[in-house]
């Protein structure tokens, strides 16, 4: 079964308006805007704590924001109805996996639970996802036999299982090795190529985000600081581009120091 | 205040929970596999102590009932004494405390583990509600098994007191005699008043231990906290509603 078929519907645009969230006192998003055109890979790059994966929660309806929009293909994203209606999954950081569950049946619960094919569909379709994604040996294996590597592809696989119209991915190549880093990011680019589907990542891995993304956002203090292509990107003078793109190691005076003695 | 605050909102919490689930009864069918599994893992992590709690107690409290009996002349009555204490309030309570520690604090523990990893939040973004498929199996399978379990109570606490009667030298009263008194006085009113109970107590543990579980927040440390806090709060309650549904049933 190719990629294609995993897939059904049209991709769909996402937008965010002026979007804010604050946890007590400490505002996290300070009035976030972005749009991503359907189909398009869009990456949020960004230090720890930048508010990514907050703005990812959002765009998903795992949170609300205390003002602002998430237009969903012109839909509400804090609407239940919108996710009803219009497919989205995430990669969670750490997988999520169900570690109660095989890996098989980590595929299957989305058709089961929401009666969308027959068993024997099911079960074509799971294996034929864990064999696109290299995992068909590990289709009775539980999470916590996995490798890290391979829960990051298992939990693309169950994404795709949904056969999303909207795919996030937060952090998918977090505390993995080079080569299975660029395994990922190639995973990503050929998922999204050959289905055609909207895929936002979040990262702060610079060789995915400068090889798949189309566009990227550059996020800093909870606030969209850049946003443009790779090539932008890489060209820009903004001194929040250049160190997050090349920090120099500095053992004279270093970060933390900084960070320490409040300068 | 703040304790007022926080178990007026733990109440309403749960209830909402309770609201939530029961709007999914519906989709029952579909959750039979989950519901056998929790049915099985219920009765079997549960029966055989609680077979072996009441025998104990029965047994025990026939050693009391005939020691205080001894010189009054009326040992054959210790059968109605142990049979209608077990019934109406050592069984049920005694199963509920079971149910605390083997089922309820297994609930806590696995939902504030699914909440703190994440997979709670990846079955909502698949659509698919965290009570339809992780509450409403427990809560149906907790009210099929806990009339098994304490009918078991029942039984092994009665059984108890028959071989302590039979077997302690100064009690020296024959079984038939003791079961004679016992089902003499033990109505069926008053089973259904220990089972009645039994439900209420083991529906208030799994709906409290899957409230707090659901409701976990942080890391691994915070999962600990929730089973203590699950423990205790269901102990707790089943003693205290305890006395309302006595009364009620009286």
């Amino acid at each position: 079964m190719p990629l294609s078929q995993t897939v059904k519907k049209e991709p769909v645009a996402v937008e965010v308006k002026d979007l804010r969230k604050s946890y007590g006192d400490h505002e996290v998003l300070h009035g976030v805007s972005l749009s991503v055109a359907p189909g398009e890979i869009f990456v949020i790059m960004g230090a720890s704590g930048t508010g990514k994966s907050v703005l990812l929660k959002h765009i998903i309806g795992l949170e609300k924001p205390d003002s602002g929009e998430v237009l969903i293909g012109g839909r509400s994203a804090f609407e239940s109805s919108t996710h009803r209606d219009i497919v989205t999954a995430i990669v969670f950081q750490d997988g999520a996996l169900f570690n109660s569950m095989s890996v098989y049946d980590n595929l299957a619960l989305y058709p089961r639970e929401h009666r969308i094919y027959d068993s024997k569909t099911i079960h074509e379709k799971v294996m034929d996802t864990l064999r696109i994604l290299s995992l068909e040996n590990a289709a009775q294996k539980m999470p916590s036999e996995l490798s890290g590597g391979m829960k990051k592809r298992v939990a693309v696989a169950r994404a795709l299982m949904t056969e999303p119209q909207l795919l996030l991915y937060d952090e998918p190549t977090s505390e993995l090795d080079p080569i299975m880093s660029a395994t990922i990011s190639e995973l990503i680019a050929t998922v999204s190529r050959q289905t055609g589907l909207t895929s936002i990542v979040v990262s702060h891995d610079r060789e995915l985000s400068l090889s798949i993304g189309h566009r990227v956002g550059l996020m800093h203090e909870g606030n969209m600081t850049f946003i443009g292509a790779p090539d932008e990107l890489k060209a820009s003078k903004d001194p929040l581009v250049t160190e997050f793109l090349n920090p120099k190691i500095n053992l004279e005076n270093p970060r933390f120091r900084k960070t320490e003695n409040g300068k | 205040m703040k304790v007022i605050t926080q178990t007026l909102d733990s109440i309403g919490t749960a209830v909402v929970l309770v609201l939530r689930t029961l709007r999914y009864l519906p989709s029952l069918p579909r959750q039979r596999q989950r519901l056998g599994e929790q049915l099985l893992f219920m009765g079997n992590a549960t029966l055989p102590l609680v077979l072996i709690l009441s025998f104990c107690i029965g047994a025990v409290l026939a050693l009391q009932v005939g020691f205080s009996f001894q010189n009054l002349g009326v040992n054959r009555y210790i059968g109605s004494v142990v049979g209608l204490a077990l019934v109406r309030e050592l069984g049920p309570v005694m199963t509920a405390i079971m149910v605390v520690g083997r089922i309820g604090s297994a609930i806590t523990a696995e939902l504030a583990s699914m909440k703190i990893y994440r997979e709670v939040d990846a079955l909502q973004t698949m659509n698919i509600p965290p009570e339809r498929f992780l509450v409403l199996p427990r809560i149906t399978a907790i009210a099929l098994i806990m009339p098994i379990l304490t009918m078991g109570s029942f039984v092994a606490g009665w059984a108890g007191g028959a071989v302590v009667c039979e077997v302690v030298p100064f009690i020296d009263l024959d079984y038939r005699i003791y079961f004679r008194t016992l089902t003499e006085f033990v109505t069926t009113d008053a089973l259904m008043d220990g089972l009645i109970k039994a439900e209420v107590f083991g529906l208030s543990v799994v709906i409290i231990a899957s409230s707090i579980g659901l409701n976990t927040r942080g890391g691994p440390r915070e999962i600990g906290q929730s089973v203590t806090r699950s423990v205790v709060a269901s102990i707790i309650f089943v003693l205290f509603i305890n006395y309302f549904i006595t009364k009620a049933l009286l």
